[in-house]
């Protein structure tokens, strides 16, 4: 195997072991012993190998990751030092996911090269990196560079894109399993294959916690059909987890609440000499706990933090480095601190609400004070009273090692779209070759020609189905599978949205001629009136007036319960977690009590025998009951709010088909609620046949449409092929005749392309993971052989409460909108002859 | 389809608001229409960004369809025929020119403030360009509703521009339709072109809200607008 980078002849294999030599004793020096599994890799890495390593946080994954190709850059760096030469262009590049790397990467790395007196160029190179270092990056990049997939693109785009990248031997690709499952990882897979194929040596090397399916992570970091070594190290700590159990279960708030009753015992277990870090699973949790501690302990203000993606970088950074250096005791945060390098371990970790996921817990509870061998300790806080439920089952799975899986994207044509405009616009390609270096990225391993071809039609000629359209050019055929891209508007607004991240409108807010604070959604401002109080970024501000994309705040006083919602913050429990719980609901309603959360939750389950049923498992529950709103079906598949969305959607669809009806759906991750007229009792209706998989997919795509769910998905798959651009270059007159929003796209492909493959893309990925849809099928099986037992009850029962409560979901009609325009105008005419006392306000 | 139409009166004449999202001026021979936008889907083209042709085709039909209903034997287009000069290739001028000659109808357009190079299609689309506030019988057309100072204030005035929109809120779900507004002095016609966005029009006092359906056009109540 050969050892060398393509560009660096001086260094030979002894020199690098040599380097590594000193490397070794250096870590020593520090008084760290050299593990075996980082051993395993420098090894590997020497011997021409890839592969993935898998450690826990914290076990030193970095240095096992960059040691080998540290020493060949310090054995080359010597090499010419000793030739009197200068060593140019890049070796290593560090693909990170945190879109603000922090300095602390650029540090780690820099530090050990620099002690053993060799001079590295490390840099960082990011979206906030200035203009200045990225020209001279552009001139000449460093020897390593840290980047992040986006930037990574973003380079690839130039024309001297491959004379750039010359001498490049190693990848290193942080936090994977965080890329892995995203879009982000699939543009990271095709930035890599490109580098692959022009430096077929490249060797890769990734960075990941604990997942169930390695070798596909593995496989996807090192490129179809290429061999990988896959590294483990056998440090796993056990995790004890602690459940703040209420005085009262009982009367506990049932939902849509953030389980702020628990504040109290909360307080009373903080203590404010130890290092805490509170995790919360929303933004605006996080902001009502922040501000909730505050108000009740104004002492500990000036030790406390609030850490979550909207917050302006600088506090964020300001958080970690208090966190580090020990003035910052106390920090509330998001799934914004999951990531990162090894920040400062902290002494407790607190986990308020539902953990929602085994390895999400695990990795949590990994925060606690690094220490291989000790244990984890993580306390849970739950804020209703089936997450008592689910922290039992966390406990269970854990014990049992079942661990989800990652789910990868396969083959988005929207990523495709961007990379071929990206290579077009980057030196250009031959469309036979580029082929196949797009299919030695995994993720497009068996993509087909056909939609290879589609793809590049729909950036040369517009994607149009019959005719090409003669003033359509971004991407231009220059004959014989020759393609490039001119220079121009289309080019700038593609470097300009490149990426896949996409989240709603936000705007700037800072206060009035004065400081930013972070980032907040369109919509929220939208609904603010001048003067009106709200929370953000833990601190209680008023807002002054809204211009262009900033939000204008004075600091206010006293105490607003108003905070801003962002959306798509709310995750479903995973599936090893359902199956935990139903299995829980099981042992509970036998009697069970083996678990110390499950004497504090018996009190409901009690509830819910007596007045309904408690499903164990092999059973599906299904209740009805008359309010004065229509009539309620609950069903309860315990399957993550995403899949009971579907399953719902799905039976509110051949229910209608059955007997014409409109249905409200609503859904949480214990089950669904479908709402219709009084007097319609649809509770017989719920058979076999109704979770029948026949059709499924035609069936869910039907109800999709209908629910316009795909419409929505579209906004990200129209913003990464292109079609819709986040950001305009600052001539906005110039641009505003291309402004359409991305649904009435969907409505115009709809109309005059029905069969682009985007719109089919779309409907896939709602279908994925609106619907999370291999789990959808597997659900579907096992409700249709499930034994049903039909309940009718006078009220909504414990389980179904927190559904009515919650009642946010769609509507699937088979009623035609003219018929509903009718009914809901009748409907209100009711009401108002019903009430004639109520005032009419207009 | 035509007991789909829902008629008002306006000014004293009878109107019927179109599901075409047009309106039939009968006692004028008239049907009214504002914002097709012509040539959108190639601006976008022409600047990189892959919309599908044939909203225009669409629109003709539309438009087509309409008239043979109404019979109407004038087409009033109330400004923003046309979206921006990089979309009007010449196989778009080529197809409406075709469709004209197939359609003899006359095409009076105020002109509105997409509407530049509007002169050169004169002959090739048979345009009878009026002035930007046109009159007619009880009537004054003019793009944008706004009526600003030294306008003259007699007269009912129809104009378009605004794209309005009404959101319902039906049980849970909220839909957002184009609308018709008639006010007491001032009417504003939906857009013609599916291709276009919309916003939800705030009513002055007096307005009334026709929303218009795939099928129907419906007054729309007060108390289901969002």
């Amino acid at each position: 195997m050969p050892t060398r980078a393509a560009d660096s002849p001086s260094v030979t294999p002894s020199a690098a072991r040599a380097a590594l030599g000193d490397l070794v004793r250096w870590m020593t020096d520090q008084g760290w012993r050299p593990h075996e599994f980082q051993q395993a890799v420098w090894e590997d890495h020497l011997a021409g190998g890839s592969g993935l390593v898998h450690v826990p946080t914290g076990a030193g994954k970095t240095y096992a990751a960059y040691f080998g190709p540290l020493a060949e850059m310090i054995a080359e760096a010597r090499a010419a030092t000793d030739a009197g030469t200068k060593v140019t262009g890049p070796r290593t590049l560090y693909l990170t996911p945190l879109r603000a790397v922090s300095r602390d990467v650029e540090k780690a790395l820099t530090r050990p090269a620099k002690e053993l007196g060799v001079k590295i160029r490390v840099e960082t190179r990011t979206g906030d990196t200035s203009s200045y270092t990225r020209k001279k990056q552009r001139a000449e990049l460093p020897q390593v560079l840290i980047t992040t997939p986006e930037s990574l693109s973003l380079l690839l785009t130039y024309p001297e894109a491959r004379e750039r990248f010359q001498g490049l031997h190693s990848v290193v690709l942080d936090e994977w399993h965080e890329l892995l499952a995203s879009k982000r990882g699939v543009q990271t897979e095709l930035a890599i294959a490109r580098l692959r194929a022009w430096l077929p040596n490249l060797r890769t090397r990734a960075l990941s916690a604990t997942l169930s399916n390695l070798d596909e992570a593995a496989q996807s970091a090192v490129g179809a059909g290429r061999r990988f070594t896959l590294t483990s190290a056998r440090m796993d700590r056990p995790v004890h987890i602690e459940t703040l159990i209420p005085d009262n279960p009982g009367r506990f708030p049932w939902a849509g609440h953030l389980g702020l009753k628990m504040l109290p015992d909360v307080l009373a277990s903080l203590d404010a000499e130890r290092s805490t870090l509170i995790f919360c699973n929303t933004r605006s949790q996080a902001e009502r706990w922040f501000h909730a501690i505050e108000a009740a302990k104004p002492e500990w203000r000036g030790h406390m933090g609030l850490h979550h993606g909207s917050i302006d970088r600088d506090d964020r950074t300001r958080t970690e480095n208090g966190l580090k250096d020990g003035s910052v005791r106390l920090v509330v945060a998001t799934s914004s601190l999951d990531l990162g390098v090894d920040f400062a371990p902290v002494e407790r970790v607190y986990q308020i609400g539902s953990p929602k996921g085994v390895a999400r817990l695990m990795q949590r509870a990994g925060r606690a004070s690094h220490r291989p061998g000790e244990p984890c300790h993580i306390v849970c806080v739950p804020t209703h009273a089936l997450e008592l439920v689910e922290i039992a089952a966390v406990r269970r799975a854990i014990a049992a090692g079942e661990i989800e899986p990652r789910r990868f994207d396969t083959k988005p044509l929207d990523v495709l779209a961007q990379h071929m405009v990206t290579c077009a616009l980057g030196g250009g390609f031959d469309a036979d070759a580029f082929y196949a270096e797009v299919r030695g990225a995994q993720a497009y391993a068996d993509l087909t020609r056909e939609d290879f071809d589609w793809t590049l039609r729909l950036v040369t000629e517009g994607g149009g189905t019959l005719a090409a359209y003669p003033e359509y050019r971004k991407v231009t055929h220059e004959g014989e599978g020759r393609h490039a891209a001119p220079e121009g508007k289309p080019a700038q607004l593609h470097r300009l949205n490149i990426g896949t991240i996409t989240g709603d409108a936000t705007m700037e807010i800072r206060f009035v001629g004065g400081k930013r604070l972070g980032s907040i959604e369109e919509h929220f401002v939208g609904k603010l009136r001048v003067g009106e109080r709200f929370v953000f970024a833990g601190r209680v501000l008023r807002f002054h007036r809204a211009k262009d994309l900033t939000c204008f705040v004075r600091p206010a006083t006293g105490r607003s319960n108003h905070t801003p919602i962002w959306s798509g913050t709310r995750l479903p429990i995973s599936e090893s977690l359902a199956e935990g719980v139903r299995s829980a609901m099981g042992s509970l309603s036998a009697g069970d009590e083996a678990e110390p959360e499950f004497a504090a939750a018996a009190p409901i389950i009690e509830a819910q025998s007596r007045l309904s049923h408690t499903p164990s498992e092999g059973e599906l529950l299904v209740e009805s009951c008359e309010t004065r709103e229509g009539s309620h079906l609950f069903v309860y598949p315990f399957e993550g709010r995403l899949v009971n969305l579907g399953i719902a959607s799905l039976a509110a669809l051949r229910l209608g088909r059955r007997r014409p009806a409109t249905f409200t759906i609503a859904a949480n991750d214990y089950g669904f609620e479908l709402l219709c007229e009084r007097g319609e009792d649809f509770a017989e209706w719920v058979d076999e046949e109704l979770f029948t998989s026949e059709q499924l997919m035609e069936d869910i795509s039907e109800a999709v449409n209908v629910g316009e769910l795909s419409k929505r998905q579209f906004r990200e798959v129209a913003r990464v092929s292109g079609l819709v651009f986040q950001s305009y270059p600052g001539a906005h007159r110039s641009m505003r005749q291309l402004h359409a929003s991305s649904s009435l796209l969907y409505d115009v492909l709809t109309d005059f392309d029905p069969d682009n493959l985007l719109l089919a893309q779309a409907r896939r990925e709602v279908l994925d993971r609106q619907f999370e849809r291999s789990r959808l099928a597997r659900t579907l099986a096992r409700l249709a052989s499930a034994t049903v037992i039909r309940r009718a009850v006078k009220r909504p029962t414990p389980l179904g409460l927190p559904l009515v409560i919650e009642r946010v979901g769609g509507q699937i009609s088979s009623e035609t909108l003219e018929d509903r325009i009718a009914r809901a105008t009748k409907q209100w005419e009711a009401d108002l002859r019903k009430a004639p006392k109520r005032e009419r306000t207009t | 389809m035509s007991d789909e139409e829902m008629a008002v009166d306006v000014a004293g004449e009878r109107i019927e608001l179109m599901p075409e999202r047009g309106a039939h001026w009968r006692e004028g021979g008239a049907m009214l229409v504002s914002d097709l936008h012509l040539g959108k889907s190639g601006v976008f083209r022409a600047a990189g960004i892959a919309v599908p042709d044939g909203d225009a085709h669409e629109q003709l039909d539309r438009l087509a369809q309409g008239l043979a209903r109404t019979r109407a034997e004038r087409l009033i287009i109330i400004g923003d025929l046309l979206h921006a000069p990089a979309g009007l290739t010449p196989s778009l001028v080529e197809a409406v020119a075709a469709w004209r000659k197939r359609h003899t109808q006359d095409w009076l357009v105020v002109p509105g403030n997409h509407d530049r190079r509007l002169e050169d299609l004169t002959d090739a689309w048979r345009l009878d360009i009026k002035p930007e506030i046109y009159t007619e019988g009880p009537f004054r057309f003019r793009h944008e509703p706004a009526i600003g100072p030294g306008t003259p204030t007699d007269g009912f005035v129809w104009s378009g521009h605004t794209h309005p929109a009404v959101r319902l809120r039906l049980a849970t779900g909220s839909v957002r339709l184009p609308a018709f507004v008639i006010g007491p002095h001032r009417a504003i016609l939906p857009a013609f072109s599916r291709f276009t966005g919309g916003v939800v029009h705030v009513p002055e006092p007096g307005d009334r809200l026709f929303a218009v359906t795939p099928n129907a056009v419906i007054e729309a109540p007060v108390e289901l607008r969002a």
